[in-house]
């Protein structure tokens, strides 16, 4: 390496690093600006339990059997 | 300016840059190692969280119900829905975690209960359902699981729950949400019996033997009592409401027809009124539960008067307990 062109290369070497420093700080910024992961606010729909006991229902009421008899004589 | 001079400036600057590169080589490496750090610290920080909107329907994605009543002697299908919120996108949802859902009993303490159609439903997550995902940059699904609610299942008040663990996180961090209804209670039965036979009978003579009827529990009360009552048979136009039977000659009053709760056991005359057989049909335990079958007894005394076949109708009705 001649003593001229040593520091050219040393400062264009410098300025490709410094160039790509300045482009990986953008980049970590715009990161850092994204929203944070938190969850969102709780919806409180279809929470209204309803109070009271059960509620008695009768079904297949009433059930007919038919009884039979003969009479003998 | 001398040569040599000039020179020693040249390998001057030549070194600062030097040293700038370096300095800035390690910048760099120092940034983008910040970079990852801050990265990965963002997926610790974001478990999947639900939105607390729990709901237990009866048809798939439906709105909440307060109060269920089961199906007699079949199952009822409930679907317990809701949202969760992933902020690394609900896509990783469904592959990163790991889901607990239940469905129990509020006399039971929690939900790690142990599996019994009476009181505690644990379904498979793999029957888990997915949906209102739409790619990558969404962050909120809707889930949705099924429960096969037995005609059985208790009267009482139910928890549907569920709980989704993120274990890629260490500690692993999870959330749950849960909601409440109840369960009505269902009082349903059903009779083996078509038909009552008593046979041939002679006049003035009471039947031998008491002729048994089962009344199978198809509901959730434990220890139902039937109502039982003697309508008459169709036709007879004159007094529908004794329970008479209509024979080819005569009538015979309802009081010729006895009942028991035991074979052997005392026989009180049947009513036209629908009366308690004061027996207790147990709540089943499983589908078709044959301890959920008892019977109760008939018999019939014969008076004079009367000739060729007579008919009456047992009409027998859930009741209470």
């Amino acid at each position: 390496m001649n003593e001229k062109s040593f520091p050219m290369i040393a400062g264009l070497v410098a300025l490709v690093l410094v160039v790509m420093l300045v482009i990986s700080m953008s980049g970590k910024t715009q990161r850092s600006v994204q929203p944070a992961p938190e969850s969102s606010a709780p919806v409180q729909a279809y929470r209204n339990v309803q109070a009271g006991g059960a509620v008695a229902q009768n079904v297949n009421l009433p059930i007919p059997v038919k009884a039979t008899v003969t009479i003998k004589k | 300016m001398s040569d040599s001079k000039q020179s020693s400036n040249l390998m001057a600057f030549g070194f600062l840059f030097t040293l700038i590169a370096v300095v800035a080589l390690i910048a760099l490496i120092l940034t983008n190692s910040s970079a990852d750090t801050q990265q990965n610290a963002s997926v610790t920080e974001a478990p999947p969280a639900f939105n607390n909107d729990m709901v237990v329907a009866t048809s798939t994605l439906g709105t909440h119900a307060s109060s269920i009543s089961p199906s007699p002697h079949s199952t009822k299908t409930l679907y317990v829905h809701g949202t969760v919120t992933d902020p690394n996108g609900c896509e990783t949802i469904d592959n990163t975690t790991l889901w607990d859902i239940a469905f129990y009993s509020t006399v039971l303490a929690d939900e790690a209960c142990i599996a019994d159609e009476q009181q505690c439903y644990q379904p498979a997550a793999s029957g888990l359902t997915f949906t209102d995902c739409s790619g990558p940059t969404d962050t909120t699904l809707t889930y949705e699981f099924q429960v096969p609610l037995q005609y059985f299942a208790d009267a009482a008040g139910w928890t549907s729950y569920a709980k989704v663990n993120d274990p890629t996180l260490d500690p692993v961090q999870s959330d749950t949400d849960s909601t409440t209804t109840t369960i009505a209670s269902l009082y349903a039965i059903n009779v083996n019996e078509t038909s009552v036979e008593y046979g041939e009978q002679i006049v003035g003579a009471t039947s031998a033997s008491g002729v048994g009827v089962t009344v199978q529990n198809w509901g959730n009360v434990d220890g139902l009592d039937p109502l039982v009552s003697q309508n008459n048979a169709s036709g007879d136009t004159e007094d529908p409401a004794t329970g008479r039977w209509l024979c080819t000659v005569g009538t015979m009053p309802v009081t010729a027809t006895t009942i028991s709760n035991a074979i052997a056991g005392t026989y009180t005359a049947m009513s036209n009124t629908p009366t308690a057989v004061d027996i207790s049909i147990p709540q089943a335990t499983a589908a078709d539960d044959v301890l959920s079958d008892v019977d109760f007894y008939t018999k019939l005394t014969i008076p004079e008067g009367v000739g060729g076949t007579c008919s009456s109708v047992l009409v027998i009705g859930a009741g209470g307990t």
